[in-house]
């Protein structure tokens, strides 16, 4: 059994494809970087296009970004919600399932600690040793239980997760509107379409007060070595691995597809869900609408990038998180709109897909051990 | 009243439809397409363009953004098709980097214009056709009758989508790609090729969808005003169970809330907007998951066909 599943783990997997013939620091430094480039000279084309000046934008962005403290500092901040969602769905995808509800996950699970910081909070002794705590479980249980309600349709019905994920994505949203416009959770002065701000003592605190650079980092890098590790050193990564090449051949195996899909999803959602409640406690205070700038879509582009590694989700949510926070120099100095940001990072996540098809690389269509 | 809401049931239900026809037809031939929210996103904004720059000739200046808007769903179809059929790529992940790419490129575009554009961004709509007698009969004159070509144009699509998916050979043949690639593979179809055209058919309708929004919904462009549009015609396949006529049934139900929710907006009866902008994703996760009434999806669905495999 074990030989089994050893090979099932060396069979290429979808994503990861056809690089494996390449030295390593080809495929985690070279390819990434040559990805970046492509994808920033495209896009310099497309704005050239459009009559700005890529390179005036370009060394703004950067400026911005990564020229001082004040600038890295947000760039980290930006970067918190990405690595967390990018975790969510990397775990998901590397068990095979496309989890594409991050997004929805992570705003029930803003919900569920709005909920906890600004009503349950009061009943609670008034210290963050406490709070904080329980309001981060809260999200944790919200955002997870809010994942497994795919894997229950999947599991019993059938259903296929990409399409039930969209669809709860949705459902989210406006649910997230249904409780703050007009709803339980609506601001006391029942006036705007937001939630109160959450209670002093579950706000996560920052490191230098000027900065708003928040603890909540250093809660995303931990938990990124330890998925590393669950995923490559514990029997349960292991499974979920041999599950994500292939379901049949784990299930043969003597792997429990139905449970693991069951865990994998819970961890997806509360991954992301944990992502929103941070955002949620350290910066954004109180819940409004605009609340996600899609960071759960945004994901997909980082886990990706990242080969569905923790270790390189680090990387790629920095990568991200810069490219995020430097479209605002752009906005205010060039006068380009701060979406540009999406137009790019979609641009990064075409060519990640086109670099590791196996079309490109290999002549012959790779075979199947 | 109820007059009002039927026709502008019809009004809301046309773009969706539009968009749904084109979804049914790529995934009836086993294409997922998630990008169909970005294509409409593409075509609402160079429809704007097309008919702002033809202002001039307020005959044409509407055909022309239709057409730029058919065009550019077409063109946003074209970099789908390359990355999943030629590249083998996956459905979900091109599409959902199709949809942040229009995100995004279109508020650059629209921003640009609004920069360098003296006079406002408008274009010019499409008229209301009353027909002649048709548009006299009560009622139903008004809310089937009295509607601009586009309305007449995408209903009369739905019984020719019918027409093609169940009585041609070609309609057959899509229909095995997305249930049994293989197998229609090896009697000497191209799957490849039979996906690639379904899939470019349905960008230009979800372009031409898009291009509704601003030629005949409204006379402007809005980066948000697809609002979900796109999902939205996607759970409308889902709803229709993957059949046209019931796919028409289904924008028409979906949209006739979304009137009926403005209206009671419009009368401040104490029922919260969301419920009926939640509703269709429940009834569509309620219909996958067979409460009401099973839905089978095309069992090659989603999944990348390599005919070399």
């Amino acid at each position: 059994m074990n030989n089994l599943l050893r090979m099932l783990l060396t069979a290429k997997s979808k994503c990861v494809s056809s690089l494996e013939n390449y030295p390593r620091f080809v495929q985690w430094v070279a390819v990434p970087l040559l990805i970046l480039g492509c994808a920033s000279l495209t896009n310099a084309i497309i704005l050239l296009l459009c009559g700005y000046n890529p390179i005036e934008a370009y060394t703004a962005a950067a400026r911005v970004s990564l020229g001082s403290i004040s600038g890295l500092s947000e760039t980290l901040v930006k970067t918190t919600p990405f690595l967390m969602t990018g975790l969510s769905v990397g775990i998901a995808f590397r068990c095979g399932i496309w989890n594409i509800g991050a997004e929805g996950q992570l705003l029930v699970g803003a919900l569920g600690a709005t909920w906890f910081g600004t009503r349950l909070a009061y009943m609670i002794p008034h210290s963050s040793w406490i709070g904080v705590p329980l309001c981060l479980t809260t999200a944790i249980l919200a955002g997870g239980l809010w994942g497994v309600i795919p894997a229950i349709l999947k599991i019993t019905r059938n259903v296929n997760e990409v399409i039930s994920t969209i669809m709860l994505n949705y459902v989210a949203i406006h649910l997230m509107g249904l409780m703050i416009e007009g709803g339980p959770l609506q601001e006391t002065a029942k006036i705007g379409s937001q939630s109160d701000p959450v209670v002093e003592w579950v706000t996560l605190t920052r490191f230098v007060e000027q900065y708003r650079l928040h603890s909540g980092i250093v809660i995303a890098l931990v938990l990124a070595v330890v998925l590393t590790f669950v995923l490559f050193r514990t029997t349960f990564g292991y499974q979920l691995r041999a599950v994500g090449e292939g379901a049949a051949a784990a299930k043969a195996a003597g792997i429990s597809v139905a449970r693991n899909t069951l865990q994998v999803f819970f961890i997806s959602g509360a991954l992301a869900g944990l992502g929103g409640a941070i955002e949620l406690m350290a910066l954004a205070d109180e819940l409004t609408k605009s609340f996600s700038p899609g960071y759960g879509y945004t994901a997909i582009a980082v886990a990706l990038m990242a080969k569905l590694h923790p270790l390189g989700t680090i990387a790629t949510a920095l990568l991200f998180g810069a490219l995020s926070r430097g479209s605002f120099a752009m906005e205010g100095e060039i006068g380009i709109s701060g979406k540009v940001t999406w137009m790019m990072q979609a641009i990064i996540l075409l060519y990640v897909v086109g670099f590791s098809s196996a079309r490109l690389f290999n002549k012959q269509p790779s075979k199947q051990p | 009243m109820l007059e009002e809401v039927l026709a502008a049931t019809i009004r809301g239900a046309t773009p969706l439809l539009l968009a749904a026809l084109g979804e049914l037809i790529s995934q009836r031939a086993g294409v997922i397409n998630i990008g169909i929210e970005g294509m409409m996103l593409m075509g609402a904004l160079f429809g704007m363009i097309g008919s702002f720059y033809t202002t001039g000739l307020p005959m044409f200046a509407p055909w022309i953004g239709l057409l730029a808007a058919g065009v550019s769903g077409l063109l946003t179809a074209i970099i789908f098709v390359i990355f999943t059929i030629k590249l083998r790529g996956d459905q979900i992940v091109i599409g959902t980097a199709l949809t942040l790419f229009a995100l995004g490129f279109t508020e650059v575009i629209n921003q640009r214009l609004l920069q360098v554009v003296e006079r406002p961004l408008k274009s010019t709509a499409f008229n209301d056709i009353h027909l002649p007698l048709l548009s006299e009969i009560p009622i139903f004159g008004k809310i089937l009758f009295s509607q601009n070509i586009i309305v007449y144009l995408t209903f009369l699509l739905v019984p020719c989508v019918y027409f093609f998916l169940y009585h041609t050979h070609l309609g057959l043949r899509v229909r095995a790609c997305g249930e049994h690639p293989n197998a229609i593979s090896t009697v000497g179809s191209n799957v490849l090729l039979i996906r690639t055209a379904c899939m470019l058919f349905a960008g230009v309708l979800a372009g031409l969808g898009g291009g509704y929004l601003s030629l005949a919904d409204v006379p402007y462009f809005n980066s948000e005003m697809t609002a979900g549009r796109g999902f939205i015609a996607l759970t409308i396949v889902i709803f229709g169970k993957w059949h046209p006529i019931k796919t028409c049934g289904a924008a028409i139900l979906f949209s006739f809330g979304f009137a009926l929710e403005y209206r009671f907006q419009a009368f401040g009866l104490g029922i919260q907007r969301q419920w009926f902008m939640m509703l269709p994703f429940l009834l569509c996760l309620a219909v996958l998951a067979g409460f009401v009434g099973r839905a089978e999806a095309p069992k090659a669905l989603g999944k990348t066909f390599d005919p070399q495999a």
